[in-house]
C-alpha cells in the first residue's frame, strides 16, 4: 500500500503539489487524472523517490521510500520520457536492470520484445517514440516489482498496443499481484482499466475514490423539466455538479444514489427522464469546472 | 536472496554499469597516459642511446645522461603533471553529469540504489580508472628503461613517489571538480565553476601581485609567484618552476637521495594542503550531493551562497585586473592614472558581475539583477585599490618592534657574493641563498638601518638617487617571516653600517666555515689586478681561504666603501664563479699570493700603452684614443678598473656617459676602467663631445 498524508512539493514560488493525501491499495489499478500541470509527473516523481517533498509523508508499505533502495526495489517508474543509454540495445537495457531489481525476468522480456516485434539487438535510438515507449513498459512490466508507476501511460502506442498493454497490467495484477499507478490524459483508457482514481487539479487532489462508488454516487440524468418550479422542487437536496441545456433537454450531472434520483425523478412524473452511464470524463469535466478549469468560459469571453 | 547479497549484487552492477558508460574516457586515459609515459620515455631513450654511439660518448655521460631522461620524463620533474589535475576534474564533471538532465536524473534516481551508494561507487571507479593505467604506464616505462639499462635504485624510488605525486593532483582535483558539479546544475558552468575554483587563488594572487609591485615600493618579489599554492593547477608545476628560478643545476642533474630528499621536502608542505583540500572538497562534494535536489538539473549555480560568492569574486578580479592593465598605459602614479583606473574598475565589475548573473539566470535581462551586488563589488574592489594605492596597511612603512624581532639579514645587490656556494656544489637563487644562511642579532642597530632605508626608498624620487638596493628580511619570535625591498642611502650612519657589515655573520655568510669543503674537484684558481691574471689551481685556494678568512675579520662598511681592492682572486669551475676582492689591508691574503707565485702587482699608469674612452651621452655615440702618456696618466688619475670597484661603490659615484678601456704592455686584451664622478678631464670632454 501507498499511502501520502499532507504531501507538498513546490518549484520555486509554484505549489506543484499541495496537500495531497491519498492512499494506493495493493492489487487495485489507480489511475491518476489531472488538467494540465496539475502535478501528475510531480506526484509520480515523489512516489518513485526521485523528489523528495517540502512536507508530508510517503510511505510504502509503512516505509518511506526517500533514498531507501529496499523499498525502491517494489517500484519501476516510467516517466514520460525514459532515458535510454546513448546506442544501447533493449537487451542491454534489461542486462542493466536486471541485476537491479531481483525479480526481473529476463526470459520473459525477450518473450515480450518478440511478442511486440521489436528486435532486441537493435538501437532504441533508432526505435520510433512509440517503441520506445513499448521497450519502456516491458522493463517496468518484466523488473517483477510491486509497484508500477506509468507517466503518460498510453502516450505513443497505437490501439493495438494500449489494447495489449492493458491486458498485460491485468493479466500481472491476477498473476503476481502488481499495483499499477497509471496517469494518462486518455480517460476512456484509463476508465477501462482503474478500479481507482484520483483527480488533480493546481497540485491539490479534487478527488480519491473508487471508480465504482464514483459511479455510484454521482448519476447523469437528461431530461426535459416542465418548468422551473418542477425543476427546483425535484432537484431540493441534491447537488447539481453541472448542468448543461439545449433547447428544454437539460442534462444534468448530479451527486446523489441512483435510487434517490430515480426515486425524486419519478415521484415528479417528468415528461422525460433517463439516467445515462456516467464517463470519467465527464466526471472529470465537472470536477475540475467545478474547481474553475472552465475552459469554455474562457472560449465564450475571448468571443 | 538476502539483503546483503542483493546490495552486494546492485554494488557490482553499478560499477559494471558505471564503466559501461565510461568507455570512451577509459580508453582515452589509457591511450593518453600509455603514449605519454611508456611509448614516449623508450623511443626517446632509444634515440638518446644511439645519439650517444654516434657522437662517441663515454660509457658515463651516456649513463647519465638517460638516467636523467628517464628522472626527467616520468620523475618528480615531469613536464607534463598539469595532465593528472585535468583528469581528475574531467572524470568528476563526468562521472556525475547525468544530474544535470532531468530525464537521465529521473531514471537513476528512481532505481533501487541508496544516493550515498552511487555517489561512492562513482567516485571510486573514477579513482581506479584513472590509477590503475597510471600505474601500469609508469611501471611498463620504468620496466622498459629497466631494460635498456636506464634505472637505478634512487630513480625507482622516484617513479614511486612520482606516482603518488600524480595521485594527489588526480585526487585534490577530482575533489575540486566534484564540489563544482555540486554546486552547479548544467554542464558548461560546472566546467566554468571547476575552473574556477581550481584556479582563483592563483588568479587572485597575481592580481594582488601586481597591485603590490605597482604600488608598494618596498615590495620584495623574486617574480616568480609563490612556492605553492592551494589550486593543484598551480601545484602541478612546483618543480618545473622551482628548476626555472634557479635550481638550474638539478635541470639535468642525475636523480640522487639528497636530490630526491630535497625535491619531497619542496613538495611536503603543499602536498599536506592539497591532501586537506581533498578531504574538504570532498566531504563537502557528499554532503551536498545528499540533500540535492533532483529539480535541480538544468540550474546554473544551485545556491543562493554560492552564487553571491562566485558573482563578487568574479567581479572582484575582472576590475581588480582591469585596473592594473589600464595602469600599463601610464608612466606612473598620478591624479589622473588614478582616475582612469577606478573607472575601469568600476566598468570591469559591472560588467563582469553582470555577465555572471546572465550565466546564473541564462538569461541577459537579468543583467542588472542584485544591484546591490553589483555596488557592493564595485566598492570592495575600490576599496581593494585604495589598500594599495594610499598603503592603508602600513606596508611600505612597517618596521617590527626590536623586542618581535629574533634575528635578520640583508642582501646587497651591489655586493661581491656572486655565486655562494651551498652544499656540495649547489647553487641556488643568491638572494635566497644569502637571506636564509645570514642571522644578524643586533636586532637594534638592523631595525633603525631598516627603518632608514625603508623611508628612503619610499621618499627617493628615482634609482638616480643613488643608495644601495637590498633585501632585508626579519625573521620573528612567533616563527613568521618578513621581508622588504629597501635603499639604503649613501648617508646612512657609517657606525650602523660597521656593526652589520662587520659582523661575524655578515662575514659568515661571505666566506662560510664549510667553503672548503665545496670547491668543485675541478676549478680554476686565478688572481687579477685588473689587467693581468695569474692563473693556479685548486690546491692553491684551499690555502687562500684560510688566509682570507682571517683577512675578512678586517672587513667593514668603513674599509670597504674608502677603499678599492688592489686584487680580485677568481675561482670557478662547473657552473659557478666566485670572486673575492683582496684590499691593501688583507695581509695574510697577500702574503699567501707572494708565496703561491700569484702576487700581482697594482697597475699604474706606467703599464698602459693606450686607451680607448667611449662616451655614450649625449645623443651620438663617440669614442677617441689616447697613446700620450701624461694624457693616460691624468685619466688613469682618475679612473678605477671595473674588476676592482669593489664593494659598497655606489655607480652614482662614476660618471657613467664615459668609459675607458685600456690596453696594457704584454696582455692580450684590454681591461675597462669607470670614470670616477667629476674625473672626467677636460680634454677627454673636449675631444668626445665636439665643438
Amino acid at each position: 500500500m501507498i499511502e501520502t498524508m499532507h504531501l507538498e512539493k513546490s518549484f520555486g514560488s509554484v505549489k506543484a503539489v499541495a496537500d495531497v493525501s491519498l492512499t494506493i491499495r495493493d492489487g487495485e489499478v489507480f489511475g491518476l487524472v489531472g488538467t494540465n500541470g496539475a502535478g501528475k509527473s510531480t506526484f509520480l516523481r515523489l512516489l518513485a523517490g526521485v523528489l523528495r517533498q517540502d512536507a508530508g509523508q510517503i510511505l510504502v508499505d509503512r516505509e518511506k521510500i526517500w533514498d531507501n533502495p529496499e523499498k525502491k526495489a517494489d517500484i519501476f517508474f516510467v516517466p514520460n520520457d525514459f532515458y535510454f543509454f546513448p546506442n544501447a540495445t533493449p537487451e542491454e537495457m534489461g542486462k542493466y536492470f536486471a541485476p537491479l531489481y531481483p525479480r526481473f525476468d529476463v526470459a520473459r522480456y525477450e518473450t515480450l520484445l518478440r511478442g511486440f516485434h521489436l528486435d532486441k539487438l537493435r538501437r532504441i535510438r533508432e526505435f520510433s517514440r512509440g517503441m520506445r515507449r513499448q521497450v519502456a513498459i516491458l522493463l517496468g512490466l518484466c523488473s517483477g516489482t510491486k509497484y508500477l508507476l506509468l507517466d503518460e501511460t498510453f502516450d505513443g502506442l497505437d490501439p493495438l498496443m494500449r489494447q495489449t498493454v492493458r491486458s498485460l497490467i491485468a493479466k500481472d495484477m491476477e498473476d503476481r499481484g502488481l499495483t499499477p499507478v497509471l496517469s494518462s490524459h486518455n480517460l476512456r483508457e484509463i476508465e477501462d482499466l482503474c478500479d481507482h482514481i484520483g483527480i488533480l487539479h493546481e497540485g491539490g487532489i479534487l478527488l480519491s475514490e473508487d471508480l465504482e462508488d464514483l459511479r455510484k454516487r454521482m448519476q447523469k440524468v437528461q431530461c426535459v423539466f416542465s418548468s422551473e418550479e418542477e425543476k427546483k422542487t425535484i432537484l431540493e437536496g441534491i447537488r447539481v455538479v453541472c448542468e448543461t441545456r439545449r433547447g428544454r433537454l437539460s442534462t444534468l450531472i448530479l451527486e446523489a444514489d441512483r435510487e434517490s434520483v430515480e426515486a425524486k425523478f419519478r415521484a415528479a412524473d417528468m415528461i422525460f427522464f433517463e439516467i445515462l452511464p456516467l464517463t470519467l470524463e465527464e466526471i472529470f469535466v465537472s470536477k475540475t469546472e467545478g474547481a474553475g478549469y472552465d475552459v469554455r468560459k474562457l472560449i465564450l469571453d475571448s468571443q | 536472496m538476502t539483503s546483503e547479497n542483493s546490495s552486494l549484487i546492485r554494488n557490482r552492477a553499478l560499477q559494471r554499469q558505471i564503466l559501461r558508460r565510461r568507455l570512451w574516457l577509459t580508453a582515452l586515459t589509457w591511450l593518453c597516459l600509455l603514449l605519454l609515459y611508456p611509448a614516449a620515455l623508450i623511443t626517446r631513450l632509444a634515440g638518446l642511446i644511439q645519439g650517444a654511439g654516434e657522437e662517441y660518448l663515454a660509457a658515463q655521460a651516456a649513463r647519465n645522461n638517460i638516467l636523467v631522461l628517464v628522472s626527467s620524463w616520468i620523475g618528480l620533474r615531469q613536464p607534463l603533471a598539469i595532465l593528472a589535475v585535468l583528469f581528475g576534474a574531467i572524470f568528476a564533471i563526468q562521472g556525475f553529469s547525468w544530474l544535470f538532465s532531468q530525464e537521465k536524473t529521473d531514471f537513476y534516481e528512481s532505481q533501487p540504489v541508496g544516493r550515498m551508494q552511487r555517489f561512492w561507487a562513482i567516485f571510486w571507479n573514477g579513482i581506479f580508472l584513472y590509477e590503475i593505467p597510471l600505474f601500469v604506464s609508469l611501471f611498463l616505462s620504468a620496466l622498459g628503461a629497466a631494460a635498456m639499462g636506464a634505472m637505478d635504485e634512487i630513480l625507482w624510488q622516484e617513479v614511486g613517489w612520482s606516482f603518488l605525486q600524480l595521485s594527489l593532483l588526480f585526487l585534490t582535483s577530482n575533489a575540486v571538480g566534484l564540489l563544482a558539479v555540486m554546486l552547479t546544475g548544467h554542464l558548461v558552468v560546472s566546467m566554468l565553476m571547476t575552473a574556477f575554483l581550481l584556479s582563483f587563488d592563483w588568479i587572485w594572487g597575481n592580481i594582488l601581485s601586481a597591485y603590490a609591485s605597482v604600488f608598494f615600493k618596498t615590495v620584495y618579489s623574486l617574480g616568480t609567484g609563490p612556492a605553492f599554492l592551494l589550486s593543484p593547477l598551480y601545484n602541478s608545476g612546483i618543480i618545473r618552476r622551482r628548476l626555472s628560478q634557479g635550481w638550474s643545476s638539478t635541470e639535468g642533474t642525475r636523480m640522487t637521495a639528497d636530490l630526491l630528499k630535497k625535491f619531497l621536502v619542496l613538495l611536503g608542505t603543499p602536498d599536506l594542503l592539497m591532501a586537506a583540500l581533498f578531504a574538504g572538497c570532498l566531504i563537502l562534494a557528499a554532503l551536498l550531493y545528499r540533500s540535492r535536489r533532483a529539480e535541480s538539473a538544468g540550474s546554473a549555480v544551485l545556491y543562493a551562497p554560492a552564487r553571491f560568492f562566485v558573482r563578487v569574486a568574479v567581479g572582484l578580479a575582472a576590475g581588480l585586473y582591469a585596473g592594473q592593465l589600464v595602469f600599463s598605459a601610464f608612466s606612473g602614479v598620478s591624479a589622473l592614472s588614478d582616475v582612469v583606473m577606478i573607472f575601469a574598475i568600476l566598468t570591469a565589475v559591472i560588467l563582469a558581475a553582470g555577465f555572471a548573473q546572465v550565466v546564473f539566470s541564462f538569461d541577459f535581462r537579468r543583467f542588472f539583477r542584485g544591484t546591490w551586488q553589483i555596488a557592493l563589488t564595485g566598492i570592495l574592489a575600490v576599496f581593494v585599490f585604495c589598500i594599495y594605492r594610499y598603503d592603508l596597511t602600513g606596508y611600505d612603512r612597517y618596521v617590527p618592534d626590536r623586542e618581535q624581532v629574533k634575528s635578520c639579514a640583508i642582501y646587497v645587490y651591489t655586493e661581491n657574493y656572486d655565486g655562494l656556494l651551498g652544499t656540495e656544489g649547489d647553487t641556488d637563487i643568491l638572494t635566497e641563498k644569502v637571506l636564509d644562511q645570514m642571522a644578524l642579532e643586533d636586532t637594534d642597530k638592523f631595525t633603525r638601518l631598516a627603518a632608514d632605508a625603508m623611508k628612503y626608498r619610499r621618499e627617493a624620487a628615482d634609482s638616480a638617487s643613488g643608495g644601495f638596493e637590498a633585501v632585508i628580511r626579519y625573521r620573528l619570535w612567533d616563527g613568521k617571516t618578513v621581508t622588504r625591498t629597501v635603499t639604503i642611502p649613501k648617508e646612512e650612519d657609517p657606525k650602523i653600517l660597521d656593526a652589520i657589515v662587520g659582523s661575524s655573520a655578515w662575514h659568515s655568510v661571505l666566506f662560510p666555515e664549510n667553503w672548503e669543503a665545496t670547491i668543485p674537484r675541478k676549478c680554476t684558481f686565478s688572481v687579477t689586478n685588473g689587467a693581468a691574471v695569474a692563473a693556479g689551481d685548486r690546491s692553491q685556494a684551499v690555502g687562500f681561504a684560510a688566509a682570507y678568512r682571517e683577512d675578512l675579520k678586517q672587513y667593514t662598511y668603513s674599509m670597504a666603501a674608502s677603499q678599492y681592492p688592489i686584487l680580485l682572486v677568481e675561482i670557478a669551475g662547473g657552473d659557478y664563479t666566485e670572486q673575492f676582492a683582496v684590499y691593501p689591508s688583507y695581509e695574510k691574503t697577500l702574503a699567501f699570493l707572494q708565496e703561491s707565485g700569484l702576487y700581482l702587482s697594482p697597475v699604474t699608469d706606467r703599464d698602459i700603452t693606450r686607451v680607448e674612452v667611449d662616451c655614450t651621452g649625449g645623443e651620438v655615440y663617440r669614442q677617441t684614443a689616447y697613446t700620450d702618456r701624461e694624457k693616460i696618466r691624468k685619466i688613469f688619475a682618475g679612473c678605477t678598473p671595473t674588476a676592482l670597484l669593489g664593494s659598497w661603490k655606489d655607480y652614482s659615484d662614476y660618471d657613467m656617459d664615459y668609459l675607458a678601456n685600456a690596453s696594457v704592455r704584454d696582455a692580450a686584451s684590454p681591461f675597462t676602467l669607470y670614470f670616477e664622478k667629476n674625473s672626467v678631464p677636460d680634454f677627454v670632454q673636449k675631444d668626445l663631445q665636439g665643438d
